[in-house]
């Protein structure tokens, strides 16, 4: 019996646990909804804190699955049910006559963005000149929209002031998710020093409650971008309204002088945390599988199996079980890969002698 | 429903939120700050007068700065000097308004010494104090503006003549000329007052003593100008260093020598941008290597117990910590004992910044509680090698109620008794 691993998901973990698996001989076909490959970061101009191209990353990952010998990219292609037990599940896919074989489980799901207008006082959809982290993202993109210039949505031109509002609708009990989204102060950290890189006049204000830059490099990049001149303002946003202009003034408590403060900003920028992705808990009732109090997939052990879902036989990488950066991601493919390993000999489970 | 976000979004589409923020001041005081975006503005002025760039970029607020400042713990209720706060406003911009007394700050560097991101604090305090002056916001203090205008009629900050060498009356001082190994700079207060002239005439004595080849300078000089710039005058700083670069020039000084830290940093690290590169040395760096070589020697015995001060600008601002301790332990009988605050985090005694010149209320004194601090050592000498901390501790101990016995000595006094 030929061994295959399904793979749900095709963003980065998912693409370099199909990679991981390939490269100790074991086949996996990736499933991907989209028309495309790579998640989320395919479109992101800059990495942090590496500042590299997100796209050739993916681009990078795509030419080693072309020449890997064992996987098989299914796009535009979504699970419709799963039965079966573990080391032997049968998957139906949508709109495809055929029922895949698979050993072990993979689920790389990915992510979702906060809504921005649950947080309605920042008046995201209202007012034209606050936009979300993503749109952010897309302006930045130099095969975006707009070519890789920031434009303010009300009047398409170059904004001079820009503010930065960190922990929309993470951190909440209110709204969005108590939990923090882990990348969001690296992000924007990022985002501050892209604009200043492309509009070295610019007044770029960041408002935070902590600057949670905890990774290796993200501590340097948060230097990088005060001394590129960004203002960081410990306080959170309480409130934007809009001017006749499309202007928008923020207040916020500033913490460190103890007293409210007001400012003027062309454009505002919502860097919003993340959610599970949409279809999380109907992937797990598929699966058999639990999705945690967060709404993101339960790990077997929080320290022990951080990769393993709480079915035998079904494993769990990337942002799927919480927000994490791309180098996570990877390990997260390559860990994967170990234990999918670990699972097919335990189950006995050989493949056939690959050439 | 009126608590969904959709209800909300509803509200929020149809009012003008902003009205509340413009109409608060005719119903409640407002504290709030206005950010004012239009700070680019300010650093481009900063720039073309070339002042030095005014913000702290690099600073996280974390504080570090602020629970040891001395300036921090020891004010009136009245002013709050938290120099967090003000380097964050600086980073906000907020020059024209909103400085808490920045006049208290003594530039001791005590900020800077475990600051993680490196700021030089008290750097950017004298930058914020020259730009203001620059731009015509915010007053000097009266006293300060005095000596200000003393030191630009006669030289001094006290208005006495110009005549500098009245301290050297009766010593046979040489006059300096072409091909002398040394200058000695007094400061203006080891000039002119009358308690630190004492240092002036030990340090040409232990000089010609040793057989050292120096001279003097006359009505020539000026005041070296650090105080100056700490102060924010930028273009009397300019004027007076141009006028003593000229000065050196001509005569062709090539090494200083002088008692005052303040005198020392200022020559060495803001005359050469003015083109004045001299070598700088510091008295007890200079008499620390007469004895290595042999040339001075000290046979008499002073059974004292004696505690050091490190000053801010010869420890914290220029990195000279050993030489005067190596100096008190070549002294015969002379037993050194430690105090806390010492070396880098030596405890200021008030009198940087231009703070010399005012006249600090008695209970807000660091000289008092630094004072103390050396009593308790058990000491009965308190040993320094700068005039201003000098002049303040001995102040403490004559303004005291007269419970401290500790004398402050400068280093060249003591080992002139040694000799």
């Amino acid at each position: 019996m030929k061994e295959n691993v399904l793979i749900l998901g095709g963003g980065v973990a998912g693409m370099q646990t199909a990679l991981a698996l390939s490269n100790i001989g074991i086949a996996s076909t990736l499933i991907e909804k989209e028309p495309q490959l790579g998640g989320r970061v395919r479109n992101y101009e800059k990495l942090f804190p590496s500042f590299e191209s997100g796209r050739r990353l993916v681009e990078t990952l795509e030419q080693q699955l072309l020449t890997a010998s064992f996987v098989d990219v299914r796009l535009q292609t979504k699970v419709a049910c799963v039965d079966g037990q573990p080391a032997h599940f049968n998957v139906w896919v949508e709109n495809h006559r055929d029922v895949l074989q698979a050993n072990a489980l993979v689920v790389a799901t990915g992510f979702e963005p906060f809504d921005c207008s649950l947080q309605e006082e920042y008046g995201y959809g209202i007012y034209r000149n606050v936009i979300s982290a993503t749109e952010l993202e897309r302006f930045l993109d130099s095969s975006g929209p707009t070519a890789g210039e920031v434009r303010r949505p009300s009047d398409g031109g170059i904004p001079e002031t820009i503010a930065i509002v960190f922990c929309v609708g993470s951190r909440s009990d209110r709204v969005g998710s108590k939990y923090c989204s882990r990348i969001c102060c690296s992000f924007s950290t990022k985002h501050a020093i892209e604009i200043k890189e492309k509009y070295p006049q610019a007044k770029v204000t960041c408002f935070y409650i902590d600057i949670r830059t905890y990774g290796r490099g993200f501590e340097e990049m948060y230097r990088r971008a005060q001394e590129m001149g960004v203002t960081y303002i410990r306080g959170r946003v309480s409130e934007c309204s809009e001017l006749l202009n499309g202007d928008i003034t923020i207040r916020a408590e500033n913490t460190f002088l103890g007293r409210p403060l007001q400012g003027v900003f062309n454009l505002v920028s919502l860097s919003h945390g993340m959610r599970p992705s949409k279809d999380a808990s109907h992937i797990a009732g598929m699966l058999g599988i639990a999705v945690a109090e967060d709404g993101f997939f339960q790990t077997r052990d929080m320290h022990l199996y951080p990769n393993d879902a709480t079915r035998d036989g079904v494993f769990l990488a990337g942002s799927a079980t919480g927000l994490k950066p791309v180098p996570d991601c990877i390990a997260d493919g390559n860990s994967v890969a170990a234990r999918v390993h670990e699972f097919l000999r335990r189950m006995d489970i050989k493949g056939d002698e690959h050439a | 429903m009126p608590d969904s976000p959709e209800w909300m979004r509803g509200i929020r589409k149809r009012f003008d939120y902003g009205w509340r923020y413009d109409n608060v001041r005719g119903v409640l005081p407002d504290r709030t700050i206005m950010l004012d975006n239009g700070y680019a503005e300010l650093e481009r002025e900063v720039q073309e007068r070339g002042l030095a760039r005014l913000a702290p970029l690099s600073c996280f607020q974390c504080g570090s700065c602020a629970a040891l400042c001395p300036a921090g713990t020891g004010t009136t209720e009245k002013t709050g000097w938290s120099v967090r706060q003000t380097l964050h406003k600086m980073q906000l911009g907020l020059e024209h308004s909103e400085y808490d007394d920045i006049w208290l700050c003594t530039t001791c560097l005590r900020c800077s010494v475990d600051c993680p991101r490196g700021v030089d604090i008290a750097d950017l305090l004298a930058n914020l104090r020259k730009v203001r002056t620059a731009l015509g916001v915010g007053a000097m203090p009266a006293s300060i503006e005095r000596a200000m205008k003393n030191i630009a009629g006669t030289g001094n900050p006290f208005g006495e003549s110009r005549e500098r060498t009245e301290w050297a009356a009766g010593l046979d001082v040489p006059r300096f000329r072409r091909g002398m190994e040394l200058l000695y700079f007094p400061c203006c207060f080891n000039a002119y007052d009358s308690m630190a002239k004492g240092v002036a005439k030990a340090t040409v004595r232990i000089l010609s003593h040793s057989g050292v080849d120096f001279g003097i300078l006359d009505s020539q000089e000026r005041c070296c100008g650090e105080s100056v710039r700490k102060a924010g005058d930028e273009s009397l700083f300019r004027s007076l260093a141009q006028h003593n670069i000229g000065v050196f020039a001509e005569n062709g000084v090539r090494k200083i020598l002088t008692n005052s830290p303040h005198c020392y940093k200022t020559f060495k690290s803001e005359y050469p941008g003015l083109g004045g590169e001299f070598e700088v040395i510091h008295s007890t760096q200079y008499f620390a290597q007469l004895i290595k070589d042999g040339r001075l020697k000290l046979t008499r015995r002073l059974n004292k117990r004696v505690t050091y001060h490190d000053p801010c600008y010869l420890g914290r601002h220029s990195g000279v910590y050993h030489e005067p301790r190596e100096l008190l332990r070549a002294i015969p009988g002379l037993e050194l004992v430690e105090m806390p605050d010492c070396g880098q985090r030596s405890l200021c005694c008030g009198g940087g910044g231009g703070r010399i010149w005012l006249d600090t209320q008695k209970g807000e004194r660091l000289s008092d509680l630094r004072l103390e601090q050396a009593a308790r050592t058990g000491a009965g000498v308190l040993a320094t090698s700068c005039p201003y901390c000098l002049i303040n501790f001995e102040d403490s101990r004559l303004t005291g109620p007269g419970e401290e016995t500790i004398v402050t000595k400068d280093i060249a006094e003591l080992l002139w008794e040694a000799l």
